[in-house]
This record gives C-alpha cells, structure tokens and sequence, in this order.
C-alpha cells in the first residue's frame, strides 16, 4: 500500500498482561521505526520486554494500546485470518529453540510455510529442496531434526524463515543455543540474506551478538532507547 | 485435504497403542450395529423360508377344547357351511390326533397317531423321503398302511430301509398291524411336528377308531397366497357368529404368522440398534478426549504452525480431519470384525450368511459423521490458541 522506506512503526505500543490479581506491563509506550532493509538488533535483559516486542511487530500478539504498523496499514484493522497471511508471507520467524516439528523431516519443515499458501506439493518439494542446498544441507533432506546438530537445526529453521521470500526475518535469540562459531555463521547467513534486500530485526541479551547489526536499540523495563 | 488425511494417518501411526485405546468404543459399536443387523437377517431369511416352506397359503384353525365347543363341531355339515359360505377357499382338511403306542420286535414307544385326510399331506409340503402319499383306496378302505415320520423312522427302523415293514400300533388297547408305505423328510413346519408322528388316514380312523369323528385340527386352504388373510378374516368371523363370542378358537394363516414375525424382529432389531447406536454415542467420547489430549500435547506444534502462516481454519481443519480418519478407522475395523463375528455365528447356527452392505455402508458414513461432530470441539480449541501461548507451553 506504500511505497515508503518505512516497513514496521510501534507507535505508542503498551502491552500488559493479567496475571491472575497483578498486571504486568511488558511493554510502556513503545516507539519504534524499522526502515526496509536494515539490520536492527533490540538489545535487553531477560524480562525486558524485548521478546514481547518481537510479538507485537510480527503480529502474534495485539498490543493492548497503541498501533502496529506494516508496510503502512494498521494490524488493528487486520481480522484473523490476514494476520495469518502477513505471519505467511510478510514475517519470518526464527526462535532460540529453532522450532522445528519434530515427526517432520527437515525438507517437510521447510516446505510447511508453502502449504499454507496453497502451493502444490510438487513445487514446494521443488523450492524448498533448492532452499535447502543453497543453505547447505542438501544431503540431509530426509532427515528428522533430531539427527542434525544445532546449528544445522537453525539453518534449516531460517531456510524455512526464508522460503516464502518475507520482507522481515525477526530472529529471537538465534544463536542462544549455539557455540560461539556456529552463532557466528549464522549471523553471516543473516548478513548475505540482509543483502538480498531482506529487513533483519534481531532480539537478543548479548551485546555481542548486538554489536554485529548495524543499528542497535536498548529495551528495559518495558521501554525502548535508540542506542 | 490428501496432505491432512496422510498427516492424520501418520498420527495415528505414532502411538498405535492409544489411538486403538480410543477406537475401541466406535469399534465395538458398529461392530454390534452389523451383528444385529447381519445375524437378524440370517435369522429372519431362515424362519422366512422355514414358514414360507409350510405354505403361506394356510390358514390352521386349532384349540385345545376344540371338540368341546357346541356351537361350532367341524363335522361334515360344518365342512359344507364352510366351502359354500367362504369365499376362495379350494380345500378344507380335517384332522384327528391320538396318542398311541408303538412297537417293533424290542423297541417299544409312544407317539401321536395323526388321521389325515387325502391330499393334506402333499398340500402341507411334508415331503417324502421315500415311498409314496395316500391314495382313494386307502383311505376308502380304511386300510392298514401308515406314514411314519423321519424320527419314527430312525428309531424303529435303525437298519435303514422301513418300507413294506410292519409296525404294531396300539390305540385305545387296539392292536393293529400297520404297513409303512412312507417315510417323510425331516419337518420343516411350523405346525406339523412330523418326525415323531405315525400317520393313517383319516378313513382308518372312521372305521376302526371312532365313527363320524369331529376334527382335532382344521386346515383351509386358500385358493392362492393372495388371499389367505381374507380366508382368515372370513373364518374368524364365521366362528364368531356361530358362537357368538370371539377369540374361542386359535385361527391363523401362516401369512400373518410370518407378519407378526416381521413386526417383532423389525422392533427387536431397532431396539438393539438403538443399543449399539448409544455404543457408538460413547465411542464418540471415546474420540473427543484423545482429541483434547492430543491438541493439548500438541500446543507448541499449533503455536509454530500459526506462527508460520496457519489460519485458524486451517488449523480447526487438520484436526477435524485427525478425529475424522480416527472415527473412520474405527469404524472400519468395526465393520471387519462384525462381519467376521456375524460370519461365524451364523454359520454354527446353520443359516445362510447374507453380506450386510447397507448396514455397513450406513456404518462407515455414521462414523464419519460422529468423528466430526466430536472433534469438532477439540478442533475449534485448538484453532483460537494464542500463538505465543501456545509456542510458550511444554
């Protein structure tokens, strides 16, 4: 709907969560700007409320105030079933855990994302075999998860991130569960799909990790700083 | 929807040991639907046949007290009233029973001496084993010979070949020396228990029993099948204006014998597939809890698959297709084993065994629609997860 630079705005984002008798404000008036094409990390603590604004950009979550944005139209006035479709083709996900389903093999997780879109089987196998080898595990296609190691686990994951080609890869602690070379491969890996013009949002805790996008905001206690 | 029934089925492949847990209600229910159903019909086809063979065109008129009624003896004139006021009526056959003793050589015994009239024998369909029915002469005569039925036969004749042998019959304290001129099948009939009777004619009976007699039993026959219940309407309603009161006699064709018997079994078999139909009920409970337990084992999975792009339709879809394939599963192998239980019973009951299609058929598409009307909740559950609930649990 537009052609501006802008792709996601947190305009004035609370979000506050009844836990039984409390209220917990994750999130106190969050402003936020994300360009096209940028890398930006969100840097916090655990309990800042970074993973919740995570949620609120990729729209697995409503924020209680405040709007969303995406590519110039408010999610408020998005019903189920397009917030489905952005989560499909807009956003891509890659979690701590990876998130792989396990009875699946690693080319079946891949394809997961297509099926949603209707795509018919033979040119899912089809995108998501290429996805797989140009991100180098085209030898293990039919194996489960479990088989693979982490950082495999992960590239599979951000291979099926990236298979509907999004606007915006958000990545919640990539590489937490990986040592420290292998979580470097996976931020060049992020780097070279940045390139390709895709916006990188990265939420994480380590300052190293943080340091390596190119622009970096600080989150505590539900509010947001640019660094 | 292929990919969702392959899904499903590889789900219920995971854990064999549950999901076959969960079919057990649905199976057990349709298998009682076909069993009821398969073993109903067998029964049915063979009592069916069984009072078809004793001729639907029968109207059988009997009553303990039967002689005892004054206002209506059957006699001849009884017999004239009836073939001239009756209309479509083509015989009327009068019947006398008396117990007798019976001995051959060393074996001795008692039976029911049955005086039969020409004609009843082939009429009623008792067949012959072997010899040969009554004729004029016979029963003009009044003469020695007897038809002996197939237990009289095996008991008495044990080497086999009873024809032109002599049975010594004792009625009343007298003795008579009877030729057997015929051996009848194995009874078949509802009302002629033949095998363990020895029958003379009737024309026997006159002249050496009792003379001008009054009949024990009275069979009409009607002119065809068509119109057998009017002969019994009419009948009943002649016994009525001569005694005046109704219901003193037991008068019957086997055509509403064979009504009545479809009414009972029809009612019978709805009341136990109503049994079986709350079974299935039940088995449906059985599918909706291993549906809850299977959506909240499997949160995490709905929280990434929504996270992916899944709308809540897609989601309420895969599931609603799982708990379908689970009911039809079931059902299944219900219709399996119902058939393969029904088979074995009917055949050591001796009938004939007749697939029970529609009652599978009706089966399969009932378990279809009980798998979807019980896994709709889980289904719908597991559709509105919040996402980043879902993705937190576990």
């Amino acid at each position: 709907m537009s052609e501006t630079n802008e792709l996601v705005r947190l305009q004035d984002v609370w979000k506050i969560f009844s836990m039984g008798e409390s209220k917990v404000q994750a999130l106190r008036g969050i402003n936020l700007s994300i360009m096209r094409g940028e890398i930006l990390s969100i840097m916090g603590p655990s309990g800042s409320g970074k993973s919740t604004c995570m949620n609120m950009i990729g729209c697995l979550d409503r924020p209680t105030e405040g709007q969303v944005i995406i590519n110039g139209r408010n999610t408020a006035t998005m019903n189920e079933n397009e917030l489905s479709l952005f989560r499909n083709k807009t956003v891509g996900f890659v979690f701590q855990q990876y998130f792989l389903l396990p009875n699946l093999n690693v080319l079946e997780n891949v394809m997961l994302p297509l099926r949603y879109q209707k795509i018919p089987i033979e040119e899912r196998r089809m995108r998501a075999e290429e996805a797989l080898v140009r991100i180098g595990l085209g030898d293990r296609l039919t194996h489960k998860p479990n088989e693979l190691s982490g950082g495999q686990r992960q590239r599979a994951a951000i291979a099926r991130a990236t298979i509907t080609k999004p606007a915006l890869i958000l990545a919640d602690e990539p590489t937490g569960a990986l040592d420290s070379e292998t979580g470097h491969s996976v931020l060049d890996l992020f780097r070279e799909i940045n390139s390709e013009g895709t916006t990188i949002v990265i939420v994480t805790h380590d300052i190293e990790i943080g340091r390596t996008a190119a622009r970096m905001v600080r989150i505590k206690d539900g509010l947001l700083q640019e660094d | 929807m292929m990919e969702d029934i392959i899904n499903a089925i590889q789900s219920f492949l995971t854990n064999k040991t549950r999901s076959i847990l969960s079919l057990l209600g649905i199976v057990i229910g349709v298998a009682a639907v076909i069993m009821v159903t398969a073993i109903g019909e067998s029964a049915s086809a063979d009592v069916k046949s069984t009072i078809s063979q004793s001729g639907l065109d029968m109207v059988n008129i009997r009553g303990g007290y039967m002689r005892k009624i004054r206002a209506l003896q059957f006699d001849e004139t009884t017999r004239r009233e009836i073939l001239q006021t009756i209309p479509n009526v083509k015989n009327v056959f009068y019947k006398n029973e008396i117990n007798g003793n019976i001995k051959r050589g060393n074996i001795e015994g008692s039976a029911t001496i049955g005086a039969v009239e020409l004609d009843f024998m082939e009429e009623s369909k008792l067949e012959l084993d072997y010899g040969r029915y009554f004729e004029e002469t016979d029963d003009e005569l009044g003469a020695l010979c007897a038809i002996i039925g197939q237990g009289i036969a095996t008991s008495y004749f044990p080497e086999g070949e009873a024809l032109g042998k002599k049975l010594t019959i004792t009625i009343r304290k007298a003795r008579f020396s009877l030729e057997v001129i015929g051996v009848l099948s194995t009874s078949t009939s509802i009302f002629e228990s033949s095998d363990s009777s020895v029958y003379v004619t009737r024309g026997f009976y006159k002249r050496r029993i009792k003379p001008n007699p009054i009949a024990d039993s009275v069979v009409v026959q009607a002119v065809s099948n068509k119109y057998s219940v009017a002969v019994e309407n009419a009948i009943k309603a002649f016994a009525e204006k001569k005694t005046g009161e109704s219901d003193t006699l037991f008068i019957m064709s086997m055509q509403t014998m064979l009504e009545n018997y479809e009414k009972t079994t029809a009612t019978l078999n709805l009341l136990l597939s109503g049994v079986a139909a709350i079974s299935l009920l039940v088995g449906g409970i059985g599918i909706m809890n291993i549906m809850i337990v299977s959506v909240t084992e499997r949160k995490r999975e709905i929280g990434i698959r929504k996270a992916l792009g899944a709308s809540q339709a897609d989601i309420r879809n895969q599931f609603l297709i799982e708990s379908a394939m689970l009911s039809l599963i079931g059902g299944t192998i219900g219709i399996l084993v119902g058939t393969l239980l029904s088979f074995i019973v009917v055949k050591v009951l001796g009938w004939k065994f007749s697939l029970p299609i529609n009652a599978a058929v009706i089966s399969f598409i009932f378990s279809a629609f009980v798998g979807i009307f019980f896994g709709l909740s889980p289904a719908m559950k597991a559709a509105r997860l919040d996402p980043v609930a879902a993705l937190a649990s576990e």
